[in-house]
C-alpha cells in the first residue's frame, strides 16, 4: 500500500503570467499540486481560471514564470527546449477535447506513430499498437481511418496513443466535451480503470461534473488558484463517488473512516463491515 | 519500418499530390525539351563537319565558320598548303547558302561545290551516286520528299538549272539542308577563277593536327587555319549566342513553374496539416522529425516527376528519331545534371516555407481550439 503514496508529478507554486504591461495576464497564481500514482484528480472550474494553463504547465508544454514542476523527481520546469519532447514522448499521455488523430493514419498507425518516435519499430510496434487498441475494444477498427470511427472509438484510439509509450502520467483536456454523455462517462470509466489497473496518474480538465463520482479528488480552480479541495470517497455498499464533505454518514471501522452516500448504506456496513472491505480491497488491486 | 507519415499525407491528399507531380514534370519536361531541341539543333548544325573526315579546315583570313558568311581566298594558297610537311591532301570545296527554287517553292540550303571522288561530298545516300556528273545537283531525301522531287527533276540554284542527280541521307537542319554540285558547275555559276572557298585538310598518320596548322601558319600567310573541332565549334557558337538568352529565359520559366507548383502544393500541403504537426510536436515529436516529414514529401514530389519528365522526354526523342522528323531530340548530361540541380534547389526552396512554419509551431498551442 505505500505504493499507492508515491507522487508521480508535483507541481509547487506554479505561476503563470501570459504578456507584459498592460495587457499582462496572470492565468496561475502559486498553484500547488501533486497526484499520486494510481489517482484520478479531476481539475475543475469556470472559463479562463487557467485550467488548460495548468494541464500545459504538468505537460511540459509550457514553461511556468516561477515554481517548479517534479516528474519522477526530476524538475521539467528547468529542462531545455529540446530536452522536454524526449519528457513528454516518454512520461506523459495526452488526451484532447477534438481527439487530434492524424487523419491520413489508420487507427493503428496512429499508436504505431509514437511507438516510432520512440524508437519502437516495425512488426514489435505494430504488434503493441494492435494490444492496446484490442485492449480498449477496438481490435475491428484497427485499419479504419478516424474519418470511418465515431467520436467515442476516436477517443479510445486517443487512449491507446496516450498510453503507447508507458508513461506514469496521463492529461486529458475536455475529454467528453465533443461526446455524448453515455460515450463520455465509458470514457472516464475506462480512464479510471487505467489508473487503478494500471497504476497511472490521470489528471482531468472537465466542466463535466458528473465525472466528479470517477475521481479520487476535485480541484476547483479560479483566477489562478485553487479554491477549496473536494475529498471524494468511495461509498463501500453502493460503490459510488462521493464527496467527502457531502457524505450523507461516517462511519469509523478499525481505524479507518468510511463515507456513505446514504444513511441506508451506513446501516448496511454496519451489519458486516468486513463484507465490504474485503470487496474494496480486491477492487483495488 | 516505421509509419510513413510523409507518404501516408500525400496519399490522402492524392489530388494535390498528383498536380505537384504533374507541375514539377511539366516544367522539367519544358527544359529537358527546349534543352534538347536545341542540342539537337547544334548537333545537326555541325553535321558536315563532324561527318567529313578531316583534320584541318582552311578559310579565308577572318572567317572561321559556315552560317551567315562567304568565304573565297586564292586557290595558290591551298596549293601552297600541300606543301606543308604532315600534310597529305588539300581538298577544296565552294561554299554558298542560297535557295532552292523548286516550282514555286523555295528552299534554304547550303549549296557545296565539290570534286565528286574528293572529300567534301555528301556523306551517306539514300538513292543515287555521290559521283556527280556535270549539270547535278544532290538535295536532301526529305527536301525531296517534301517537295516531291525524284531523280531527274530540275530545280534552280545559283541562278542555273540543275538535274537532280541523288539524294542525300541526314543534311537537313532546322533552318536549312544542304545541296551539292559539282566544284566546277559551282564556279561557272559563279564566274569564279582561281579561289576556293574553304579547303578540308588532311594529315599524314602520326601527325598531330596542331603541329601541321603550327607550320601552316608559318608558311603560308593571309588565310584562316584551324582545326575540323574548331570549325564546328565556331558554328555551334554563332548560333547559340543568338538562342542562348532566348534559351536561359525559357529555362528560367520552366524553373519557376516547378518551383511555384511546389512551393504552392507544399505551402498549402503544410497548412492544412498545421494542427497534426502540433499534435505531433506535443506529443514529442522533434522538429527534425516534422522536418523530416516535410522535406520527404517534397522530394517525392520531385523525384515523381523528374521521373516522368524524363521518361516522357526520352520517349519523345526516340518518337522524334523514328519519325524521321527535322527536329531531333538530343537529351544529354549537361541538361540532365542541370535539371537535377535545378530540381533540388526546388526542393529546398519549396519546402523552405513550410519548413519555417513548422519550426515555429507552439506545441502548447494544441490544447487551444
Ligand atoms: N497564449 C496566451 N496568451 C495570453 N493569454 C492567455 C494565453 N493562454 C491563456 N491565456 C489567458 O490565461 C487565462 C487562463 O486561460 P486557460 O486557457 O488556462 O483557461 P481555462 O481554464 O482552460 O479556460 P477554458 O475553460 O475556457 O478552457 C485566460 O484569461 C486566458 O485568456
Ligand atoms: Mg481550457
Amino acid at each position: 500500500m505505500e505504493a499507492a503514496k508515491e507522487s508521480v508529478i508535483e507541481a509547487s507554486n506554479l505561476t503563470k503570467k501570459y504578456g507584459e504591461g498592460e495587457t499582462e495576464v496572470t492565468a496561475l497564481r502559486n498553484v500547488s499540486l501533486e497526484v499520486k500514482r494510481g489517482e484520478v484528480v479531476l481539475i475543475m472550474g469556470p472559463s479562463g481560471s487557467g485550467k488548460t494553463t495548468l494541464l500545459s504547465i504538468l505537460g511540459a508544454l509550457l514553461k511556468p514564470s516561477s515554481g517548479s514542476v517534479s516528474l519522477g523527481g526530476e524538475d521539467i520546469a528547468v529542462l531545455s527546449e529540446s530536452e522536454l519532447p524526449d519528457v513528454r514522448l516518454n512520461h506523459l499521455g495526452f488526451i484532447f477535447q477534438d481527439f487530434n488523430l492524424l487523419s491520413a493514419l489508420t487507427a493503428r498507425e496512429n499508436v504505431e506513430v509514437v511507438l516510432n518516435l520512440a524508437g519502437v519499430k516495425g512488426a514489435e510496434a505494430r504488434k503493441r499498437a494492435e494490444a492496446f487498441l484490442t485492449d480498449l475494444g477496438l481490435g475491428e477498427r484497427l485499419d479504419f481511418r478516424p474519418e470511418k470511427l465515431s467520436g467515442g472509438e476516436k477517443q479510445r484510439v486517443a487512449i491507446a496513443r496516450a498510453l503507447a509509450n508507458e508513461p506514469d502520467i496521463l492529461l486529458c483536456d475536455e475529454p467528453t466535451a465533443n461526446l455524448d454523455s453515455k460515450i463520455g462517462h465509458d470514457i472516464i470509466r475506462r480512464l479510471q480503470q487505467i489508473a487503478k489497473n494500471q497504476r497511472k496518474s490521470v489528471v482531468i480538465v472537465s466542466h463535466d461534473a458528473r465525472i466528479k463520482e470517477h475521481a479520487d479528488r476535485v480541484l476547483w480552480l479560479e483566477d489562478g488558484e485553487f479554491k477549496q479541495m473536494a475529498v471524494m470517497e468511495h461509498d463501500p455498499v453502493c460503490e459510488m463517488s462521493i464527496e467527502r464533505e457531502k457524505a450523507a454518514a461516517s462511519v469509523t471501522y478499525k481505524d479507518k473512516t468510511y463515507y456513505f452516500c446514504s444513511k441506508g448504506c451506513a446501516g448496511e456496513f454496519q451489519e458486516n463491515p468486513e463484507k465490504f472491505i474485503a470487496g474494496e480491497g480486491a477492487h483495488a488491486v | 519500418m516505421t509509419v510513413s507519415i510523409a507518404w501516408k499525407n500525400l496519399f490522402e491528399g492524392r489530388a494535390r499530390f498528383l498536380m505537384s507531380v504533374g507541375g514539377v514534370a511539366l516544367a522539367i519536361l519544358l527544359i529537358l525539351v527546349l534543352d534538347g531541341v536545341f542540342a539537337g539543333a547544334m548537333k545537326q548544325l555541325t553535321f558536315y563537319m563532324d561527318k567529313t573526315p578531316y583534320d584541318i579546315t582552311l578559310a579565308q583570313e577572318g572567317v572561321g565558320n559556315l552560317h551567315m558568311t562567304s568565304s573565297f581566298f586564292p586557290a595558290s594558297k591551298a596549293g601552297a598548303v600541300k606543301k606543308v610537311r604532315g600534310v597529305k591532301g588539300v581538298d577544296s570545296i565552294f561554299y554558298n547558302s542560297d535557295y532552292l527554287v523548286i516550282g514555286e517553292n523555295r528552299s534554304l540550303a547550303y549549296v557545296i561545290g565539290y570534286q565528286p571522288g574528293k572529300l567534301g561530298g555528301p556523306w551517306e545516300m539514300a538513292e543515287g551516286s555521290a559521283d556527280l556528273k556535270p549539270g547535278e545537283i544532290i538535295v536532301d531525301e526529305r527536301i525531296a520528299d517534301k517537295y516531291d522531287l525524284k531523280i531527274g527533276d530540275r530545280l534552280t540554284v545559283l541562278g542555273r538549272s540543275f538535274k537532280v542527280g541523288g539524294l542525300a541521307k541526314g543534311t537537313v537542319n532546322i533552318t536549312n539542308s544542304i545541296a551539292f554540285v559539282r566544284y566546277d558547275d559551282f564556279e561557272r555559276a559563279r564566274g569564279l577563277r582561281g579561289v576556293v572557298s574553304y579547303s578540308l585538310v588532311t594529315v599524314k598518320r602520326g601527325e598531330n593536327p596542331r603541329d601541321v596548322i603550327g607550320r601552316i601558319k608559318d608558311e603560308v600567310k593571309g588565310i584562316n587555319v584551324m582545326t575540323r573541332e574548331e570549325f564546328a565549334d565556331n558554328e555551334k557558337r554563332l548560333v547559340s549566342d543568338m538562342a542562348g538568352d532566348v534559351i536561359k529565359m525559357m529555362n528560367l520559366v520552366g524553373f519557376l513553374i516547378g518551383l511555384a507548383v511546389l512551393g504552392l502544393t507544399a505551402y498549402t500541403a503544410t497548412l492544412s496539416k498545421v494542427r497534426e504537426y502540433g499534435i505531433l510536436k506535443a506529443i514529442g515529436a522533434k522538429n527534425r522529425k516534422l522536418i523530416g516529414v516535410v522535406f520527404k514529401q517534397a522530394i517525392i514530389s520531385v523525384v515523381g516527376g523528374f521521373v516522368i519528365a524524363v521518361a516522357l522526354a526520352f520517349a519523345v526523342a526516340f518518337g522524334l528519331g523514328a519519325a524521321q522528323a527535322g527536329v531531333s531530340l538530343v537529351i544529354g548530361p549537361p541538361s540532365l545534371l542541370k535539371v537535377i540541380l535545378g530540381a533540388g534547389l526546388i526542393t529546398i526552396l519549396a519546402s523552405s516555407i513550410p519548413i519555417l512554419r513548422i519550426a515555429g509551431l507552439n506545441p502548447a498551442e494544441v490544447f487551444r481550439r
